[in-house]
């Protein structure tokens, strides 16, 4: 059986470093403005080429190692990688931010929106989701109400 | 709407983005952006299915389906604003659907819930056989499956109608809706910088000096 520090390091290495910077690789080729069929397959065989491998050594060094299974993941590079992984994301995650602001700007529209909008995602953290549902949401209601028009 | 083929499309994408999410496979077809957009190949729409997956791929980019933490469940509502796509039209329709879908998600996560609670069985006397362990693990599995079909059966027509009822009073504020989703897609990825951790603060920002040096020569 794993322990908890163990599978944490799976844990850390793909959802908090893999999975985010895969998935902020695609949204960085469509704000590029590539094709989506670029993003969503470069998107898939870029995360599945490394979680498939991981799977398939995984099993390889259960079925091998047996209850020492523990030892074999301790060894294994999975810390070092999960940390190269998260260096690559966080620079995505810089760099599609820029290239998100700019495509609002290009729109004309005010510098002080991009400066919100960023500022809240940087500080808002795991709130951002719910701020933003809830602008998304306001906007959407004044719309449909008129409330737009009332205020020209 | 939707033809017949169509809908059982839908429907199998649906059970299988709901299960690729922690059940069987977990071959992120379940992200945000990738069901939004098979979603909208199946209906005919996948470019503007594609718009509305990168602002839910941009929210979704914190959510950590972690331990026994409640999330939002990004695949099986992806697919309804994916499939809804192909009949809104503009930046009015993609606002609509992104704020029904945001919503979906909630909804979503709270019957993963709820079916986990299900699935926990009661101790059992006198020893579990290895048959009726494997039965208990298909079943679970089939369960979410059918729980993801069920979100998307209710969730495309519900949002059509709401999509098709509103759109006449949205008319002529599509720059404003444009301008809330590009917002919301440079908020959603700002948040996803903060999440690697201040140790990899400076990648951050050697990504946005890059950035500014690519949005300057272009």
């Amino acid at each position: 059986m794993l322990c908890a520090p163990r599978s944490d390091r799976s844990e850390i290495a793909f959802w908090l470093a893999w999975r985010p910077t895969c998935a902020l690789g695609a949204i960085t080729l469509l704000l590029l403005g590539l094709p989506w069929w670029v993003a969503a397959v470069g998107f898939l065989v870029l995360y599945n080429a490394v979680h498939l491998y991981v799977r398939y050594w995984g099993l390889d060094a259960g079925l091998a190692t047996g209850l020492q299974v523990g030892a074999a993941l301790r060894d294994a590079s999975l810390e070092r990688w999960g940390n190269r992984a998260a260096r690559a994301g966080a620079l995505l995650a810089g760099f599609a931010t820029v290239l998100a602001s700019a495509r609002v700007e290009r729109g004309s529209f005010d510098l002080g929106v991009v400066i919100v909008a960023v500022g809240a995602g940087l500080l808002l953290r795991g709130w951002t989701r719910r701020l933003v549902w809830s602008v998304l949401a306001a906007g959407w209601f004044a719309g449909v109400t008129g409330m737009f028009a009332a205020f020209g | 709407m939707p033809e017949p083929y169509q809908w059982v499309l839908l429907c199998l994408l649906g059970g299988w983005t709901a299960v690729d999410g922690v059940s069987w496979g977990q071959f992120m077809v379940s992200r945000p952006f990738i069901a939004a957009v098979a979603a909208g190949a199946v209906a005919g729409a996948p470019a503007q299915a594609a718009q509305l997956g990168l602002v839910l791929e941009a929210l979704h980019l914190r959510v950590l389906p972690i331990g026994a933490a409640r999330y939002p469940e990004g695949g099986p509502a992806a697919v309804v604003g994916g499939a809804a796509a192909a009949v809104l039209t503009g930046t009015n329709g993609l606002l609509t659907a992104a704020v029904f879908v945001l919503l979906w998600e909630w909804l979503g996560g709270e019957t993963v819930r709820q079916l986990r609670n299900w699935n926990t069985p009661a101790p059992v006397c006198g020893g579990l056989t290895p048959a009726a362990l494997e039965q208990g693990h298909v079943m679970a599995i089939a369960l979410d499956f059918a729980r993801g079909v069920l979100l998307v059966l209710v969730g495309v027509p519900l949002l059509l109608g709401i999509a098709v009822s509103t759109e006449p009073f949205l008319a002529g504020y599509g720059a404003r809706s444009g301008l809330l989703l590009a917002a919301a897609v440079a908020a959603g990825v700002a948040s996803a910088a903060g999440m690697f951790g201040l140790a990899h603060a400076r990648f951050a920002l050697a990504g946005a000096g890059l950035g500014l040096l690519f949005v300057a020569l272009r």
